[in-house]
């Protein structure tokens, strides 16, 4: 019998090893930018372009930066939740229009509805290679100090939000707003 | 036999599940239309950024001797020792140079998107981007290690086809040399206990039987 029990104890390693794989999404990949600074951009805002938006402007407190494009399906799906948190005002929700055209996510947002307090229009992609966009939607959190403290590709799903993002969100708007 | 068969089973239906097999951009829409369209401007336009940059050097001799030309209406432009055919061979050959580093930077590099592709062989419209800022560094005159850093402090070191040695990645580096040291120690583990087994004389039936297999019936 004691001649089994090695075999079966690798096997059960390598099972285990496997089937914790299966559930892992190998194009879910940490973020670079986490601890570091927001890095900054000056974007024309998509609803008054003759206006910029700056990360600065948002020092001292709490948001939401959500990477959004009308040309992206998944994009639609999790509007609805990034509509309902706008609505429960926790935290100011930012869009970055990703590789679009203003005129088309100006309809976009008319139709699906707008969570976004403002969004600011990155046509040529670049802010987005900044934050290390790979997959829109993203949606990140930047605390008072202007630091990215989490990101998400992909589409946002309600137990994600209730579970991570707004306890996240409550625990960084306790934190000072300086160092 | 059979285990080792089942373990290969094991493994490949493990492989097809985890999505290596599967061939979509997460999430499918950064691969969307326009891509080729993208892919081939950005080709394009590493040519001549390339080339824009190769001839900077240069454009100084060049514009000289174009300012000389333009004053005469129709010069043609002479082969062989005019000074403007020798930038023109000088800019080729750094275009040259610059094109083979921008490929090598851009084989060096995984595409996020299309993950097991490099930049330089993806078609997502985000490897394209990137493309398009490998070749505007290389044309401002940034080392590849800059261009490195650039790209690891925006996406990770996941997007280095060469991953650092560190603590985070030792298993990764180490843990192949582990398994087979592991090995190596179980095998001599399983010789020595061989050897201390003591040859028993065989019986006299059992010799019978050897010899007559052996066809060696006396």
């Amino acid at each position: 019998m004691k001649r089994f029990l090695l075999p079966l104890l690798v096997f059960g390693c390598l099972s285990g090893v496997l089937a914790a794989s299966l559930s892992h999404d190998p194009r879910r990949l940490p973020s670079a930018l986490i601890g570091k600074t927001a890095p900054p951009f000056d974007l024309p805002r998509l609803d008054a372009p003759d206006h910029a938006l700056s990360p600065d402007a948002l020092r001292g407190q709490v948001w939401v930066m959500n990477v959004w494009a009308s040309w992206c399906e998944s994009c639609r799906a999790e509007n609805s939740l990034l509509v309902a948190l706008a609505r429960r005002n926790i935290a100011p929700v930012y869009g970055l229009d990703y590789k679009d055209e203003p005129d088309a996510a100006l309809q976009w947002l008319k139709q699906a509805g707008n969570p976004y307090i403002a969004s600011v229009s990155d046509v040529s992609g670049a802010v987005g290679i900044d934050y290390g966009v790979y997959g829109v939607p993203e949606t990140f959190v930047i605390d008072r100090l202007g630091v990215v403290r989490y990101k998400r590709a992909g589409p946002l799903t309600q137990a994600e939000l209730d579970t991570q993002i707004l306890p996240l969100v409550r625990r960084l708007q306790r934190e000072p707003a300086d160092e | 036999m059979n285990r080792a068969r089942v373990g290969i089973a094991v493994v490949l239906w493990c492989a097809a599940g985890n999505g290596w097999a599967d061939e979509d951009c997460f999430p499918g829409d950064l691969a969307g239309a326009g891509n080729a369209a993208s892919g081939g401007a950005s080709g394009a336009m590493a040519v001549a950024a390339a080339a824009g940059s190769g001839a900077s050097a240069s454009d100084r001799a060049g514009s000289d001797a174009k300012g000389r030309l333009a004053g005469t209406a129709s010069a043609p432009v002479q082969a062989g020792s005019s000074p403007a055919a020798v930038a023109q061979g000088v800019a080729q050959r750094g275009a040259q140079a610059n094109q083979a580093r921008i490929h090598a930077l851009e084989s060096s590099f995984r595409c996020v998107v299309c993950q097991n592709e490099t930049i330089a062989d993806s078609t997502a419209d985000l490897a394209a981007d990137l493309r398009a800022k490998i070749v505007e560094q290389v044309a401002q005159g940034i080392s590849d290690e800059k261009i490195r850093a650039y790209m690891v402090t925006r996406y990770g070191d996941f997007i280095l086809y060469d991953p650092p040695f560190k603590p985070l990645t030792w298993l990764l580096w180490l843990g192949p040399f582990a398994l087979l040291a592991l090995g190596f120690a179980v095998l001599m583990r399983i010789v020595a206990r061989r050897r201390a087994i003591p040859a028993s004389p065989l019986t006299d039936l059992q010799r019978q039987r050897a010899r007559h297999l052996l066809g060696d019936d006396r």
